[in-house]
This record gives structure tokens, C-alpha cells and sequence, in this order.
């Protein structure tokens, strides 16, 4: 009983961290937790940090 | 105090960013990598003071009259956002190209600093550059910089201390300035490019005339030869991945499965039979034969990334940008298109994201379209599993994937650019050709580095996540209740998968395992290796001698029930199909339009599985002498999706003849 306890609660730490992980980094704007590309920048931005062009068309009219 | 780091591409913007910052940001030896800026603080080493330095890099520009979209938040951060100081990056062995855009910062009133940066090449290439007399000529500081070594970079900072607060005068006074117009404009060019070369002219000695061929001008006739080109490409990347699959790579890899499978034993002896099976299976097979199957291709990719690091940082890459550049002209891309392509090989995220310097809109939506079809680093470990244990590592699997991947961009752009409609469009690219360097280990170490972080994150994040999840799915029916040994049939996943394994007869792969696989990949790539080990419960892609450990079988392919015909289409399915969704979103960004991204992901669909198909049952021709099953509905499917291709070019051919009568 013990046993099944400590391994449902080790596989819940596991799990929720890496969704925690997962959830921290898309609200940093991240589009993928990890990608080396979604470090450009330090505090909010993101390989996203930009308007694509679309939304600049869209700004300027 | 806010830094700007500006100047023209390639002139070493990023690598000096990461120098006097202290970050790792992703350089690539040739123009147009930085598409936004970045910001940074600057180092203790390099700030005496102590106060806060903020430094901003921005992409590369040749003028503050924005002819891009990166040159645009360039000119719009100097022009709008008042920095304190500017550090005007000059790439000292091309004073005259570089000036230009040197006269039009002074302009601005901002105090600016001048970095002649790689002065370390100066000497090798007989130049000599005087310093003092430019810095008097251009009223500003002129410091010698080398930001691959660190030379001179205390020095910067402290000068851009000093000039900061105060005002910058403007050397070029052109009298075609009060006037407007376009004739005005270009006069004012004239002018100023008169004045640069007077400057130069006063400033540079050339031991070497620039006019005079040299050495790597004559590599460039062989190595971006329009015929030589594409044959030197293919045995260079075939040479990569030898070297990082059949060499090196297997070499690492072993002893890290070896740690891993010491992780999985050990944890199963921890545990020991007290423990719900249901549990220790999760644990064991679900998360930690999940993940480590996927991390035991962390060496062969690493040794992957730090090869094409090497490639990218020599200078290479920029040239097979100008051998494909001929191609992709002709199918109707902009010359620019190449370089989403070289950078989609990384990530397509970037890729796609690079699109936005190409300004036709067309030509940018129908390249966001085409960039994923290039095999990026997630799709590499796939190759490598596939080629690992179906085609005894050879080289030509991952080679020939890069082949295909060209081969279907020229294809679907010619196919775009029927059904939208356009002719041959002239698109005047000019990619300056940076020299070709040794390429720097300590680069390709860091860059291959930062790879290997992020697959570790990705592999303990999203692919855990969808691991454990595709376990419990297999585990457990619709009613909750654990899955009978020999009943896997009535799995929750098995019946979410099975319609789709339906569809995939016609390929070779048609049973649910194989088709749940390759759903989890569309959440990353990745994901189709972890999902493969946790149904087939393996936890070694590496060994291929576990597989005859699994289910008795006596070869691989009995034990996925896939020949290697299947295999390989099975691959080619996960490799041109639409992308991960993150992904899918960066295309939906650039795009901007709902129209073309689904069709886009109709395409890609369209494509990956046409080409698994004709893999399948042309190769099962040739092996076995009779097609494989499901032929006629897999070819009814093939040509309801290029009826509709033939219907969308007849509609706009027909709408072409309209307009011209109309015209007439």
C-alpha cells in the first residue's frame, strides 16, 4: 500500500512539474518549452517577439 | 543606459551581442539571421562601473530607408526609440559598403561609436585601415573590435560611456538635403556614396586589389556551381550524417542507454512486486522507457548539430542558399525564400518566422508553406531511429530525406504558383557571400550545446507529458477498467487510433500502434519515437539486438509488423505531413490568412501521405514483385487530392483567359 502510494506520488511530481514547466513557459510567450530559439530576448519576449506582418498591416491602417 | 548595436548584415552584430552580454543568441555566418532585435545587460567584465547597461540588437541594415521588414525595427528603433548610444557595427574589411549607413546614423544627433569589427582578419587580408584619421573625419570614436576573440570590447563600453549625454554632429552635409522628391533623393545617394568613397579613399590601403580573384572566389566556382553545387551538397550532408549515425554518434549513444536501462533496472528493483502493476508500469515503460528512448539519440544528434554548426559557421551554408537560389526562382519563390529553408533545418519555427523579409505576399505565404517540408532537429531523431534499425545506419536514409524535402518545395511551388496564378516572377536577391572561415569549434560546441538543452527540456516536458498520457491510454479501456493481456484491441487508445490506421493500409502501416504514433506527432515530432517505445514497450532504439529480446521476433520488422519498404514509408509520412503545432501556429502568424493555412496543411497532409504511398507500393513492387494491400482506396484518396489541385489550376487558368479577353 505504501509502495503504490510513494510510486502514485512520484509519478505526480514528475508529471506536474513538467506540465508546470510547460504552462510557465507558454505564458512567457514561448511557442515550445526548450527550444533554443524562444530565448531571444530576456524578460517577456520570445521567438515570437514580433508582430507578424499581418498584424503590422493591420496596425498601420 | 540603452546601447544600440546597429549596422549592416553579416557585419558581426550577434556575435559581439553575445560577447560584451555574455548570451548565447544564434549567429550563422551570413546575412539576414537576426530578423528581431534582442535585448541584453552588459557583463560584469566588461562594465566597470557597475550601472546598468542595457544593450538592444538589431537586424542587419545597409540604409535607414528601410527596404525590408528588418530593416524596418531597425530604422524605427534609432529613428523612434531614442537609445543613448549607438554602437555602429562596421565590418572593417568592407569599409565602403558599410559607411554608407554610418553617414545616415550620424545624422540622427545620437552619440555613436564606431567598432571596426573584425579587425583580426585586417592583416590577412593585406588591408590597413587608419583609425585616427576616420574617427577625425566622422567627428566620433572609432574603436578596433574583434568580437569572435573579445578584443577591444572593454574599450567599446568604456568609450560609449564617455560619449554618452553628449551630441553627434554629422560629417556629410550634401546640398541636395532641403530639397524633396525622388530625383532629390537619388542625388543626395550620389553624394553620399561620393563622400564614402573619398573617406575610404583616405583611409584604406589595399595590398590586395578587390577586383583580384582570389583563392576562395575560385572555391565559390566549384562549390556554388549551379551543376557542381547540388552533387557537393548531397555528399557533404551524406558525410554528416555518416559521421553522426554510423561513426560517432552509436559510439555516445551507447553508453547512455547503457545508464538508462541502469535507471530503469534499478527502478524496478526499488519498487519491487509489492507495487500495482498498473503503476510500475507507468512509471518504468510509460516515463522512463518513453523518455529514454527518445534520449538515446541525444548523442547521435548532438554529434549532428555540432556537424551542421561547423557547416553554417565555415560559410557554406550561405552557398548552398545561392545554388538553390536559381531553382526556387524558377518555380516562382523570391530568391530570399532559400534562407526560411537553411534556418527551417534547425527549427521551423524560425523558419517560418524568417518568411517576413520576404515582402511579396504570395511569395512569403507560399514559402511558410514549403519551409516545414524541410526536416528540421525534431524530425532528426526520427530519421535516425528508422535508418538505425531498418537500414543498419546508413547514411543515405537522412541524406536522401534532405533530397526529397527540395524536391517537394520545387514541386509545390511550382504547384502554387500555378493555382495562384502567377508567372515566373523576377526577384533580384543579392546574398552577399560571407568568406569562408575555420569554422570555430567553441561556436559549434556551444551551438550544438544549446540544441542538446532544449531536446532534454522537450524530452522531459512535452514528451513526457504525452508519454505517460498515450500509457494510460493504453492501459485502461473506455470504462476505466485495466486492459485484459491480449485484449490491447480494447484500449482507449487503441480505439481512438484504429480509424486512423484504417486510412494508412494503403501506406504499410495500417495497425493502431504504428497510426497513435504518429498523431503524437503532430504534438512535437519527437513524440513518434517516445509513443513507438511505449506501445511496443521498448526502451532501447539503439540496441537493435533488444528487439529480438521483444515478442521472440527474429528481426525488426516483425516486431512493429513493418518490412522496411513500410518503414521507410512510414518516415516519409511523419517527415512531410503538417508539422508540430506549434508550428502550424507560426505558419497561421505569417500567413495571415485562414484560406492559405489550411490549404497549406491540406497540402502538407496531401503530400506526406502520396509519398508514403507510392514508397509503399512501388517499393513493395520491387521487393516482393505484387503491390501491397489497400491500393485502389489509397489511390482513389491520391486522386481526389490532385483533382482538386487540377480543379484550383483549371479555375485559375480559366479566370486568366477571362481577364486577358477582358483586357483585349
Amino acid at each position: 500500500m505504501l509502495g503504490n502510494i510513494s510510486t502514485l506520488f512520484i509519478i505526480s511530481i514528475i508529471i506536474a512539474g513538467a506540465c508546470i514547466k510547460l504552462f510557465t513557459d507558454k505564458k512567457k510567450g514561448d511557442h515550445c518549452s526548450g527550444c533554443p530559439y524562444s530565448k531571444i530576448g530576456n524578460q517577456d519576449c520570445s521567438c515570437s517577439d514580433y508582430l507578424p506582418l499581418g498584424k503590422i498591416s493591420k496596425l498601420n491602417k | 543606459m540603452r546601447i544600440a548595436l546597429a549596422g549592416n548584415p553579416n557585419s558581426g552584430k550577434t556575435t559581439l551581442f553575445n560577447a560584451i552580454t555574455g548570451k548565447i543568441e544564434y549567429v550563422g555566418n551570413w546575412p539576414g539571421v537576426t530578423i528581431a532585435r534582442k535585448e541584453g545587460d552588459v557583463k560584469k567584465a566588461l562594465n566597470k562601473g557597475g550601472s546598468k547597461i542595457r544593450v538592444i540588437d538589431l537586424p542587419g541594415a545597409y540604409s535607414l530607408s528601410p527596404f525590408t521588414t528588418e530593416e524596418n525595427i531597425t530604422s524605427e528603433f534609432v529613428k523612434n526609440e531614442n537609445p543613448d548610444v549607438i554602437i555602429n557595427i562596421i565590418d572593417v574589411t568592407n569599409l565602403s559598403r558599410s559607411l554608407f549607413f554610418t553617414t545616415q546614423l550620424l545624422e540622427l544627433g545620437i552619440p555613436l561609436v564606431i567598432a571596426l569589427n573584425k579587425s583580426d582578419l585586417l592583416k590577412k587580408k593585406g588591408i590597413v585601415v587608419n583609425s585616427l584619421v576616420l574617427e577625425k573625419q566622422l567627428g566620433c570614436p572609432v574603436m578596433e573590435t574583434a568580437s569572435t576573440t573579445g578584443s577591444g570590447l572593454l574599450e567599446l563600453i568604456e568609450q560609449a560611456k564617455i560619449v554618452y549625454g553628449k551630441t553627434q554632429s554629422a560629417p556629410f552635409t550634401g546640398y541636395s538635403k532641403s530639397a524633396s522628391g525622388q530625383a532629390a533623393d537619388d542625388k543626395l545617394k550620389h553624394e553620399r556614396f561620393a563622400f564614402v568613397n573619398q573617406l575610404v579613399k583616405e583611409v584604406e590601403m589595399r595590398k590586395v586589389a578587390s577586383s583580384k580573384q582570389t583563392i576562395q572566389d575560385t572555391a565559390d566556382r566549384i562549390i556554388a556551381n549551379k551543376i557542381l553545387g547540388i552533387p557537393i551538397f548531397g555528399a557533404i550532408i551524406y558525410l554528416v550524417f555518416s559521421l553522426s549515425q554510423t561513426y560517432l554518434g552509436p559510439l555516445f549513444a551507447d553508453y547512455l542507454v547503457g545508464w538508462i536501462d541502469t535507471l530503469y533496472d534499478y527502478t524496478e528493483g526499488l519498487m519491487g512486486a509489492e507495487v500495482s502493476p498498473v503503476l510500475s508500469s507507468l512509471l518504468l515503460d510509460g516515463i522512463i522507457g518513453g523518455v529514454g528512448a527518445v534520449m538515446g539519440f541525444l548523442p547521435l544528434i548532438m554529434v549532428l548539430f555540432f556537424l551542421l554548426a561547423l557547416l553554417e559557421d565555415s560559410g557554406y551554408m550561405a552557398r548552398v542558399a545561392v545554388v538553390m537560389d536559381r531553382y526556387l526562382k524558377k518555380v516562382g519563390l523570391s530568391g530570399k525564400s532559400i534562407i526560411p529553408m537553411v534556418i527551417g533545418t534547425g527549427c521551423a519555427i524560425p523558419g517560418v518566422m524568417a518568411t517576413r523579409t520576404i515582402r511579396d505576399e504570395r511569395q512569403r505565404r507560399t514559402t511558410a508553406m514549403l519551409t516545414p517540408f524541410m526536416p528540421c532537429g525534431a524530425k532528426l531523431p526520427v530519421i535516425a531511429l528508422f535508418a538505425g534499425v531498418f537500414f543498419s545506419d546508413a547514411a543515405w536514409v537522412g541524406t536522401s530525406m534532405y533530397f526529397v524535402a527540395i524536391l517537394v518545395i520545387v514541386v509545390g511551388a511550382l504547384i502554387v504558383q500555378r493555382i495562384t496564378n502567377e508567372g515566373p516572377s523576377k526577384s533580384y536577391f543579392i546574398m552577399e557571400l560571407p568568406d569562408y572561415r575555420l569554422p570555430s569549434l567553441k561556436r559549434a560546441l556551444i551551438s550544438m550545446m544549446s540544441r542538446a538543452q532544449a531536446f532534454i527540456i522537450r524530452a522531459a516536458t512535452i514528451i513526457l507529458v504525452c508519454n505517460a498520457a498515450v500509457h494510460i491510454m493504453q492501459t485502461f479501456t473506455w470504462s476505466f477498467q485495466v486492459v485484459e493481456p491480449g485484449m490491447e484491441n480494447s484500449s482507449i487508445l487503441a480505439s481512438i487510433s484504429s480509424p486512423f490506421a484504417l486510412l494508412f493500409i494503403p501506406l504499410g502501416f495500417g495497425v493502431w500502434q504504428l497510426a497513435a504514433a504518429a498523431i503524437a506527432g503532430f504534438i512535437a515530432k519527437e513524440n513518434v519515437i517516445g509513443a513507438l517505445a511505449v506501445v511496443y514497450g521498448l526502451t532501447n532504439f539503439i540496441d537493435t539486438e533488444e528487439f529480438e529480446l521483444v515478442a521472440g521476433a527474429g528481426d525488426v520488422a516483425s516486431v512493429m509488423g513493418l518490412t522496411s519498404v513500410a518503414a521507410l514509408a512510414y518516415l516519409m509520412f511523419n517527415l512531410f505531413t503538417p508539422p508540430c503545432f506549434a508550428a502550424i501556429g507560426a505558419m497561421n502568424a505569417e500567413m495571415d490568412s485562414k484560406r492559405w493555412l489550411w490549404a497549406g496543411i491540406g497540402f502538407q497532409l496531401g503530400v506526406g501521405y502520396t509519398l508514403a504511398y507510392f514508397v509503399y507500393q512501388f517499393g513493395t513492387l520491387i521487393t516482393t514483385g505484387s503491390l501491397g494491400a489497400g491500393v485502389i482506396p489509397g489511390l482513389a484518396g491520391i486522386a481526389a487530392f490532385f483533382s482538386i489541385i487540377a480543379y484550383l489550376i483549371r479555375r485559375n487558368d480559366q479566370k486568366l483567359r477571362h481577364d486577358l479577353k477582358e483586357a483585349v
